[in-house]
């Protein structure tokens, strides 16, 4: 399997050609076009019960699409929902994990295991509450944020303060809090919503632009 | 004051080096990260009425949030809602500046900033609303799209919601494209037409044509 | 030749048509937003050899063309300059229609063309329907310079082995070419809105411009965020 980066910061994308037979899985919508021959078939990753998960990722598909190499030289490209970078990580083995938003997940290698679980505080000022991916195993993962993206790495003394709507990613071996901007009033006042609170060693990942950011800039008339 | 832009220019950012003491003024809600020691607090700048009229008038939010560096200081970064890039601007006593309605991001300095309607009779679509931005200090705005900035030595027109800011040189009347009569019938477009000479920010992108654009994919109210 | 320059090129492109004394110029009506003072923009609904009028600019309505255009001139015999942007962040490209390479533009692709090209509507039958697009394709007549515009970054392929491309993601191609509409993959969840995993399979030889993004599933994706409407 042969992978590439194209577009970064605006308009990333995945393009991709396999060998037949090799396999590659991505969000279902994510393709853009593919070789001619290509095999794709649809399956269902992610394990919260079906309930949970259909109020939890209202309007988020955890459907991918599994497409596999049928001729030498068979390509496909991927794209995110949403205009801006997209980066991979290796994961390397069944202990090492890492975290995504959900919204964030773009393909993945076959055999990497993906689980949506809920990151706390669901409040009163946020109906979304924070919904993560999990991804661990051995292979890579390819995720997407929504504008230009910065990797911080934290040294483990300095935390790092993040609207919730900005963080993309994070290494496990950072620790997060969910907290309001600086107590009630300041919350409701501020208009800053919740921030995650991160403290640790290890790599974390925050986007330029959030879809609520956008929603709330638009000028709807009703 | 320390500053820097990052990201790329269709997805700006900025980042604010707060020493002890020093504080920025930004639009409520456009905090993305910050590191160190910073804290936030929010304005009624001039009282409820005021902090009302400027929300209404300019599209503001209620409020504007002042962040000031604790005593180690601190980083922060803020950003606009929209995708686009942010014009850094030092504005001077001699020289205001006319923004458009949420262009406006965050200043440092002393800056005021008043709202101007120009109505256009409330008949059909809004007119220009526009804030005037006096003092010194550096401003900051953003914009939907990229940036086109024309010296205007006469007179240039612009398409309604494309105009972001303009020096207050620059006077400027609303009017129609085409002659005919029953012309708003036919979907002709509302231009403002800018005269003198002075520097004129334009956008590339109309956030109308966005919002009509996503209006489709709304969920539609349920009525219980 | 039309004198255009593409500024911020790649993410939110405009192009700045630079017209000479009697050159003409025509867009989406909704496109211009700026222009010199000297231009004479005159909103129009397109003819084109008696065709057009009212159907013509209904079936341009449903192919997501505005339900008019615009022709601009210069008034005063100077130079003059008139910038058109799209909708959405992505690019413009430049294209030529010739008589070896006639294109066909998906609805909201066409940004603007010099002045002797002019638009078809053809109507695509049910395929349109079930993909989620407009039924109507726009096919460009005449010889001479146009512009399409793009969500993301725009890529024109030669194609002579077959290429399938999701249907959000096709701005335009050449006629010769043939596709069939289907589905991506049996259960991939799709919306009449965004009209997500609906493929074309293309065969023959030819070109296709396509764009690297779905504005259909950046609406999607934007729905949870965005307050409900009235009904």
């Amino acid at each position: 399997m042969q992978t590439n980066i194209v577009g970064n910061p605006d308009f990333g994308s995945l393009e991709i050609s396999l060998d037949p037979g090799e396999e590659i899985w991505a969000e279902s919508g994510a393709m853009s076009r593919m070789s001619g021959q290509m095999q794709v078939k649809s399956k269902v990753l992610g394990s919260l019960p079906g309930a949970l998960l259909r109020r939890m990722v209202a309007g988020e598909s955890v459907m991918v699409g599994r497409y596999q190499g049928v001729q030498p030289g068979d390509f496909a490209s991927f794209s995110p929902g949403l205009p801006g970078t997209v980066m991979e990580h290796t994961l390397n083995g069944p202990d090492d994990r890492f975290f995504m938003t959900a919204g964030a997940f773009l393909a993945c290698t076959p055999g990497i295991k993906l689980k949506l679980k809920f990151g706390g505080l669901r409040s009163f000022f946020s109906s979304e509450g924070v919904v993560l991916l999990v991804a661990r195993g051995t292979g890579t993962v390819w995720y997407n944020g929504y504008g230009a993206c910065v990797e911080k790495q934290l040294d483990g003394v300095q935390p790092l303060v993040v609207d919730t709507g900005h963080v993309v990613a994070w290494e496990p071996t950072i620790d997060y809090k969910i907290k309001g901007s600086g107590g009630l009033k300041a919350t409701m006042f501020s208009g800053e919503g919740l921030t995650m609170h991160f403290q640790g060693t290890g790599k974390i990942v925050v986007q330029t632009r959030t879809p609520p950011g956008l929603a709330g800039w638009l000028p709807f008339r009703m | 004051m320390d500053w820097e832009l990052i990201g790329n220019a269709a997805f700006r950012g900025v980042e604010f080096s707060l020493a002890p003491g020093e504080s920025i003024l930004t639009e409520t809600g456009s905090m993305a990260w910050h590191q160190g020691d910073v804290t936030v607090s929010s304005n009624m700048k001039g009282g409820v009425f005021s902090s009302l009229k400027r929300a209404v008038l300019q599209g503001e939010s209620f409020f504007q949030n002042t962040w000031t560096g604790g005593e180690s200081g601190g980083l922060i970064t803020l950003v606009s809602g929209s995708p686009g890039d942010i014009v850094p601007l030092e504005i001077t006593p001699q020289l205001p500046l006319h923004l458009e309605r949420g262009a406006y991001l965050a200043n440092t300095g002393h800056i005021a900033t008043n709202a101007k309607w120009e109505g256009f009779g409330g008949m059909f679509k809004e007119g220009l609303f526009a804030i005037r931005a006096e003092g010194q200090g550096t401003l900051f705005f953003s914009s939907y799209g990229g940036i086109d900035l024309v010296q205007v030595n006469g007179s240039y027109i612009v398409d309604n919601g494309y105009a972001v800011a303009w020096d207050s040189t620059l006077t400027h009347h609303i009017t129609r494209t085409g002659k005919k009569i029953r012309s708003f019938l036919f979907g002709d477009q509302l231009i403002t037409r800018f005269d003198g000479v002075g520097r004129l920010w334009i956008q590339n992108r109309n956030p109308q044509s966005l919002a009509s654009f996503l209006h489709p994919f709304r969920r539609v109210k349920q009525n219980n | 030749m039309v004198d255009i320059e593409i500024h911020h090129p790649g993410v939110f492109a405009g192009a700045l048509v630079k017209l000479n004394p009697g050159e003409g110029y025509f867009s989406d009506a909704g496109a211009m937003y700026r222009m010199s003072a000297n231009v004479n923009s005159e909103v129009t609904i397109l003819k084109r050899q008696g065709k057009g009028g009212i159907m013509g600019a209904l079936k341009r309505m449903l192919a997501r063309e505005s339900f008019f255009m615009a022709t601009y001139t210069t008034t005063d015999g100077q130079p003059g300059e008139v910038g058109l942007a799209p909708t959405h962040q992505g690019d413009i490209m430049s294209l030529m229609n010739t008589q070896q390479e006639q294109w066909v533009c998906s609805g909201g692709s066409f940004l603007g063309g010099q002045q002797g090209l002019s638009l078809d509507p053809s109507f695509q039958g049910f395929k349109g329907f079930f993909s989620g697009e407009a039924p109507f394709y726009l096919n460009v007549v005449g010889q001479g310079q146009f512009l399409v515009n793009g969500y993301g970054r725009i890529q024109v392929l030669d194609v002579t082995e077959g290429l399938t491309v999701d249907t959000g993601h096709l701005i335009a191609f050449t006629q010769g070419l043939q596709y069939k509409i289907s589905k991506a993959a049996k259960g991939f969840i799709s919306s009449f809105l965004s009209g997500e995993g609906f493929v074309m399979r293309f065969t023959g030889t030819g070109k296709i411009a396509v764009q690297s993004h779905d504005s259909g599933r950046f609406g999607e994706t934007m729905r949870k965020y965005m307050p409900p409407r009235e009904g």
